[in-house]
């Protein structure tokens, strides 16, 4: 592996985690009891993803991918494995997608954006109530409460991914991880 | 850097891990965590460097809440232990030894674990009351010692295990049916008696007469037969007994059982064991107030859980300092949460609200007509929060509350869960009457919202 790119994976690390760590401190001071606007809280990690992984060369979403699932893991108690999957699938859908389309483009990666923190957030609760077996009889919701519940969320991530994905994906160093470079 | 695979390996990791997610195996997802402690090293790099002190001891108001729950609790604690002791049958003559639920034997749920502070008095064969109830028998005692010194572990095989047996005689028609003796012992259907899934009934085996179809049941054991030490509680209940609709279908007999008046799957908490020994024998009384384990202040992260549906926090504390698996997270005597998943130098906390967190817990009666002042409620489990922030906690009641109308009540943790003491604070809720299972709406307590001041319990033994 290059250099540039061991370097564009640790700084990567470190975007997401102070990301993860603005976002998720400043949620717990705006909703210090939890509550229905935290709903809208995006998934900054898969907001970085969807920026990068529309650009990053195809072979790489997946260790982008893998690293940013890392990251989620350290800051949720999630199952790490849940985690995991989500982030592959998401990573395997970009891959499939991006053999046909190019979807760098601000309309493209917004609406992958949407369908993909929709399908993380869904997918994760989901894993969460059904190991909850004893309970999850019990729990009132349905497929679609779950849905509804995650659009919010989704929808501010992909507009993030939409207004933002460039910049994001500009970070310091992490250009490393898409840029050609430059000859002569 | 990157990775070449081909689109249906991509495909086949996808739906591995997708399975490993629905289907968790535990050796794999506990090597998985030890294995991602690294990842857990981000959090401490790019934790915040304000608002990690906020200090609430300033707060009159919040402190002298904590005191009235603390004192509360203290009473509570008092009321809970001296419910070990049997209320309306005289205690057999000799030594007995007081016990904690601690847990159950891994994979064995009918082994209850109870900790002794007493050593050296206990022995297998001995039996184990709580209250007027009958427990079971004593199977072995485990030495242990801890930093507060000398204690034991005893095992206790329970009355609804499939090889327990004890003799019993039933009162009816207020008298002593002494034509009526049984041997009882392991759990039957509760629907072959038309009960509710869930509640325990135990087997009744050999009656002697099929004449009598109610009454109590009591321990009836003979000295010097195989249960050599069960006599020492003769007197003591079993259950009621219940005789099924319809009769055996594979003898075609009269089929029998006995409804037990405690809750064996989550509501014992307080035990009594009988040694016989004469008094002389106990060599020095142990101060048994209070409980093993102590407290660790702990700094909660000002932040919340990435997963925005989840209400925990993580910890900047690790096993490094002490922190345990399944430890409780408290504020006075408030439970916040409890530990999970802990690396060397952090803790992810669960709190009430997240689904799956469950706890063992009894009722501190608010109203007057409650009678006794409190209730067992056993392991509740949450579901959640509805929209107006109250807590929803599911409810078995195996044993349904004590009286005909829903009571309000302040609900505290009970025993059984090594890593959290009994007399943490839950909040209040109505309790419903009749049989389970119930949904449990919790207030929230006022000023719910605490960062600092946060202590975690270290205790002796595995957690959960």
């Amino acid at each position: 592996m290059k250099k540039g790119n061991w370097f564009g994976a640790l700084m990567l690390l470190v975007w997401a985690a102070w990301l993860n760590t603005l976002l998720l401190v400043a949620a717990g001071r705006v909703w210090p009891a939890g509550g229905a606007g935290l709903r809208f809280l995006p998934d900054a990690t898969l907001v970085l993803l969807m920026a990068l992984a529309v650009r990053v060369p195809r072979p790489q979403v997946w260790v982008v991918a893998g690293l940013l699932a890392l990251v989620r893991i350290a800051y949720s108690a999630d199952a790490p494995l849940a985690i995991f999957a989500g982030y592959a699938w998401v990573a395997f859908a970009l891959n499939g997608l991006r053999r046909g389309f190019d979807v760098s483009g601000p309309m493209p990666r917004t609406l992958l954006a949407f369908a993909a923190g929709l399908l993380v957030a869904v997918w994760n609760q989901g894993v969460h109530w059904l190991r909850q077996q004893s309970a999850s009889a019990w729990i009132d919701h349905d497929f679609w409460t779950l849905v509804r519940h995650s659009v919010p969320g989704a929808i501010v991530g992909a507009l993030a991914v939409g207004l933002l994905g460039h910049a994001l994906a500009a970070l310091p160093g992490l250009g490393t991880l898409y840029r050609r470079p430059k000859i002569g | 850097m990157g990775i070449r695979w081909r689109g249906g390996t991509q495909f086949v990791v996808c739906l591995a891990l997708t399975a490993l997610a629905l289907f968790p195996v535990a050796p794999l997802e506990a090597a998985l965590d030890r294995f991602l402690v690294s990842s857990r090293a981000l959090l401490a790099v790019a934790k915040p460097l304000w608002g990690m002190g906020r200090v609430h001891a300033a707060d009159d108001e919040l402190q002298s809440l904590w005191r009235h729950e603390a004192e509360e609790s203290v009473s509570l604690e008092k009321w809970v232990r001296d419910q070990a002791a049997p209320q309306s049958v005289p205690l057999p003559g000799g030594i007995t030894v007081h016990g904690e639920a601690v847990g159950r034997v891994a994979g064995k749920a009918d082994r209850l674990m109870v900790r002794v502070e007493q050593t050296g008095l206990v022995r297998a064969g001995m039996p184990v009351t709580t209250g007027d109830h009958y427990l079971g028998l004593v199977r072995e005692v485990w030495p242990r010692r801890g930093p507060e010194g000398p204690f034991e572990d005893v095992t206790v095989e329970l009355i609804t295990s499939s090889q327990a047996r004890v003799q019993a005689v039933v009162f009816a028609q207020e008298d002593w049916q002494r034509d009526s003796t049984f041997v009882v012992g392991g759990l039957l259907d509760p629907e072959d008696f038309q009960l509710t899934e869930g509640r325990e009934v135990l087997a009744v085996h050999h009656p002697s007469s099929h004449a009598v179809e109610r009454g109590r049941v009591f321990v009836n054991e003979s000295r010097g037969g195989a249960r050599d030490l069960a006599w020492l509680v003769n007197g003591f209940q079993v259950g009621e007994l219940t005789r099924a609709p319809e009769p055996d279908e594979r003898t075609r007999f009269d089929l029998f059982g006995v409804v037990p008046g405690v809750d064996f799957e989550s509501g014992l908490f307080q035990v009594l064991i009988h040694t016989g020994l004469p008094p002389e024998a106990q060599l020095e009384p142990v101060d048994e107030q209070g409980q093993r384990g102590r407290w660790l202040a702990v700094r909660r992260v000002p932040m919340i859980d990435a997963a925005p549906w989840r209400e925990g926090f993580p910890l900047l504390a690790g096993s490094h300092d002490g922190l345990q698996n399944g430890a409780a997270i408290v504020s006075g005597v408030r439970l916040l949460g409890r530990v999970r998943r802990v690396t060397p130098y952090s803790a992810d906390v669960v709190r009430p609200g997240d689904v799956g967190f469950s706890v063992p817990a009894l009722a501190l009666w608010l109203t007057t007509d409650a009678g006794e002042p409190t209730f067992v409620l056993g392991r509740l489990r949450s579901l959640g929060r509805d929209a107006s922030g109250r807590l929803r906690l599911l409810w078995p009641a195996i044993l349904p509350a004590p009286s005909d109308t829903p009571q309000r009540a302040r609900l505290y943790t009970g025993s059984g869960d090594p890593g959290v003491p009994r007399g943490l604070c839950l909040g209040e809720a109505e309790i419903p009457p009749g049989p389970g299972p119930h949904i449990l709406w919790v207030e929230p307590l006022p000023d719910e919202v605490v960062t600092s001041d946060l202590y975690a319990f270290q205790f002796e033994g595995d957690g959960q």
